[in-house]
């Protein structure tokens, strides 16, 4: 049996990250992941601080998925001092998460392609990315780290135009994005190296407790933290799911998710045009413990936190969903023939380490030690 | 060769076929964004700042430094444009408008927001005199007077510190920021930590009394809670069962769990003193004086200050509706009064003497009664059987007389 890394730094893994695979001839047999290379200890740094600051650390947390955190974060600090958001900011909540899903779930398949070597497809699907980021410039202000959310609300209103330009956007988008989505599922080469590959099945889905389109793709729809969110239910949320488990399902998964996310942005947009009023309240904020979980991109995302009287964080734990699908990583391992077949399953899993690896500290013998850096899973 | 063919069969599609011939180029599919560009913001009224620093303690980004201006003869923000992260944080916080991010200001107009900030005051409601200087100190007028009790509306608070400048009285606004309150909530970790397994030492009886909860204080941070090997009642603001081990009073951020806190003026300099001739005996000054240093003379009836218990508020002077009350020396005001409290002393021992006096005659003369009223039973009751003694010989007398007849 042979071992070989794979990571820190590789074109293809997004974030660094060290696999080491055991291999068994070409087959790979098992993994071993380590990680602690992005450790940054955001929720020990929001300690203490008040959380319209905190909304921005916690915004910082993912690169990709930042707004999801944002909004759970506020959803969180709503729901413990019990603050009824206006019904706008609902709906603009709802428009921009989606945005956002849609963003991430482009770059996932973009670098599933890459590492399956379909050039092509990757620069198609980071090209119509491009119209997303720009409805996200245009509503929010910034592209990547928006900012929008704030505790009562969002910042900022969008008018009449920038509507009508969403409108005129999302129809080229997803003209664009349905032609992509039929080479995908129709291109020979593509359902070679996927179909088949790096299955997870059902009940190892429970063994595993992988989130997100990984669950998904392996048939529970439950899994879909947006169907308990209740602006979610006004707009008739349906989940998006499959049965096979592969990697090609669970990209299958992502690609009809964007057109559904498509679906829920024309429908919240249309309810926001009913509604008048502000798009934010200011927040009295009472102290407390409290819990709040969201659907982000890759899964669901928690937050549980205890705050105090007028706001300031007193302990905050995040939990992001990467973790659990790294576990699953190992399970697909078994249906993967090749190591360049290991790396693709683990790009369909679309890991994100940098939301991964926060703070969690042991004491031993009086001394502090940061458990998750050389964490075996 | 599938493959070639798959790809041959792809790109011959009528769609595609169309759609190559029918190929121009779009508009460019960028409009130039016009928000949030201008960051960092831009310091639009320079005039109007109060350079109250509320935009540095609000950025999460440390942008913002104060840098004294010579033009403007005070301090104004400057911003880190490299550490901008573009939030508007100090946009909205800016009491004054001052700050603006490309149409930020303008668009949010009218809404009120909760402000994000590093030192956060709030007002100890059993050191405070209610002398009322806060609450006129105020630029942005967020100190009111709420139920006898000056209250600091936290979430709107920029803590410039200018309340704080104003107070008679040391620790009456408590101050706490971000980098105490951080270390506090280790420490309670820490000690909540040691606690669960079972590693703690404590000191018992190590404080003299049960400590108590100030109500305004407390923030419900909890981190009495954790450390307590007791029990405390967060809901109630109550302690109900304690070790006097003394952790509480040590790691709250607020001091809102405490014995007792001293009043301790902050100013020495100067006092006040009534003038007696232009006093009306109104007594208006004596019912506002939160620190009980007014009283009323004996003789002439009229208030007088007490130096020492006197915490130059002013409370009394702003009031008074004939200004009889001046600003003087400590020293001159000791001796103006010197007189009075002395009067006033000696009246007050007399009136004390008095009182003894005619408690002692009432006692006394509570007991003679007593006495007398049992005497006079007692005679009575001789009396009775003497003439009863004489009704019977009487009677015998004349039984006699009848007897010899
Ligand atoms: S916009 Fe935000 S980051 Fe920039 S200076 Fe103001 S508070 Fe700081
Ligand atoms: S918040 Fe406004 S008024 Fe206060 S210092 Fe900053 S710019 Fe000046």
């Amino acid at each position: 049996m042979a071992t070989i890394p794979i990571g820190p730094i590789h074109p293809v893994l997004k974030e660094p990250l060290r696999i080491k695979l055991v291999l068994d001839g070409e087959r790979p047999v098992d993994a071993e992941i380590e990680m602690g290379y992005v450790h940054r200890g955001i929720e020990k740094i929001m300690e203490g601080k008040h959380c319209h600051k905190g909304i921005y650390l916690a915004e910082r947390v993912c690169g990709i998925c930042s707004y999801v955190h944002t909004m759970t974060f506020a959803e969180c600090i709503e729901h413990i001092s019990k603050i009824e958001i206006p019904d706008k900011a609902k709906y603009l909540r709802v428009v921009t998460c989606e945005l956002e899903r849609i963003h991430s779930h482009l770059i996932a398949s973009a670098v599933y392609n890459l590492s399956i070597e379909h050039e092509t497809l990757a620069m198609w699907l980071l090209n119509v990315r491009e119209i997303i980021m720009d409805l996200m410039e245009m509503i929010t202000g910034n592209r990547v780290n928006m900012g929008y959310n704030v505790i009562g609300g969002v910042r900022r209103d969008i008018n009449r135009e920038m509507m009508n330009e969403i409108y005129k956007k999302l129809d080229i988008f997803e003209e664009e994005l349905k032609n992509i989505i039929e080479v995908f599922e129709t291109g020979p080469l593509i359902a070679l190296r996927s179909k088949g590959i790096g299955i997870l099945p059902y009940h190892e889905v429970m063994r595993t407790r992988a989130v997100g389109p990984v669950c998904r793709g392996s048939g529970l729809p439950e899994s879909d933290w947006r169907l308990r969110h209740s602006t979610y239910q006004e707009l008739k949320f349906k989940p998006v799911w499959r049965e096979e488990g592969d990697n090609f399902a669970r990209m299958m998964v992502r690609h009809e998710e964007v057109i559904e996310s498509v679906r829920l942005i024309r429908k919240a947009l249309e309810l926001y045009e009913e509604c008048s009023g502000d798009i934010r309240v200011k927040a009295e904020i009472k102290g407390g413990k409290g819990e709040w979980r969201n659907e982000a991109p890759r899964g669901e995302v928690t937050y549980r936190m205890e705050i105090t009287d007028g706001g300031i964080i007193k302990r905050i734990m995040i939990r992001t969903p990467t973790v659990m699908n790294l576990e699953a990583y190992k399970y697909m391992l078994k249906t993967c023939p090749t190591v360049a077949d290991a790396i693709s399953a683990y790009t369909s899993i679309d890991p994100c380490v940098s939301c991964t690896e926060r703070c969690i500290v042991a004491i031993k013998d009086g001394k502090e030690i940061p458990i998750n850096i050389n964490l075996k899973f | 060769m599938a493959s070639s063919l798959w790809y041959l069969y792809e790109f011959a599609r009528k769609k595609w076929i169309k759609r190559f011939i029918d190929a121009k180029s779009d508009k460019s599919s960028y409009i130039p964004p016009e928000r949030y560009r201008k960051i960092p913001p831009i310091v639009k009224f320079p005039e109007k700042c109060i350079s109250c620093e509320a935009c540095k303690e609000s950025c999460p980004a440390f942008a913002v430094e104060m840098v004294y201006s010579e033009e403007y003869n005070k301090n104004l923000p400057v911003f880190d444009e490299g550490s901008c992260i573009a939030c508007a944080n100090c946009v909205e916080v800016c009491p004054t408008g001052v700050l603006e991010m490309d149409k930020h200001r303008i668009e949010t107009e009218g809404l009120f927001f909760d402000k994000p900030k590093y030192h956060n005051l709030i007002i100890d409601e059993e050191v405070c005199v209610r002398c009322g200087n806060c609450e006129r100190a105020c630029p942005i007028n967020v100190i009111e007077r709420k139920e006898g009790k000056y209250v600091i509306n936290m979430a709107l608070c920029i803590s410039c510190k200018e309340c704080v400048k104003a107070c008679p009285i040391e620790n009456a606004i408590i101050i706490f920021d971000e980098k105490t309150l951080k270390e506090k909530i280790d420490k309670a970790f820490e000690i909540k930590n040691k606690k669960t397994i079972g590693k703690l030492e404590i000191k018992e009886n190590a404080i003299e009394e049960i400590p108590h909860i100030v109500n305004g204080l407390c923030i419900s941070c909890g981190i009495c809670k954790d450390v307590c090997v007791g029990e405390i009642d967060l809901k109630e603001k109550k302690v109900v069962k304690c070790v006097k081990c003394g952790l509480c009073i040590e790691l709250c951020p607020t001091t809102a769990i405490r014995i007792y806190k001293p009043i301790i003026s902050k100013r020495k300099d100067i006092c006040y003193v009534i003038d007696e001739d232009l006093c009306i005996g109104c007594r208006i000054c004596y019912k506002v004086c939160g620190a009980g240093a007014i009283k009323i003379s004996k003789e002439t009836k009229l208030p007088y200050i007490v130096p020492e218990l006197c915490v130059r508020g002013g409370a009394c002077a702003r009031e008074c509706p004939v200004e009889a009350i001046k600003i003087v020396k400590p020293e001159e005001a000791e001796e103006a009064v010197k007189v009075r409290i002395i009067e006033d002393k000696i009246i007050e021992s007399i009136e004390a003497d008095l009182i003894l006096y005619t408690e002692k005659y009432g006692k006394v003369k509570e007991e003679i009664e007593k006495l007398s009223l049992k005497k006079l039973k007692e005679e009575l009751k001789k009396r009775v059987y003497e003439e009863n003694k004489r009704i019977k010989e009487m009677k015998r007398e004349l039984y006699d007389k009848g007897n010899n007849s």
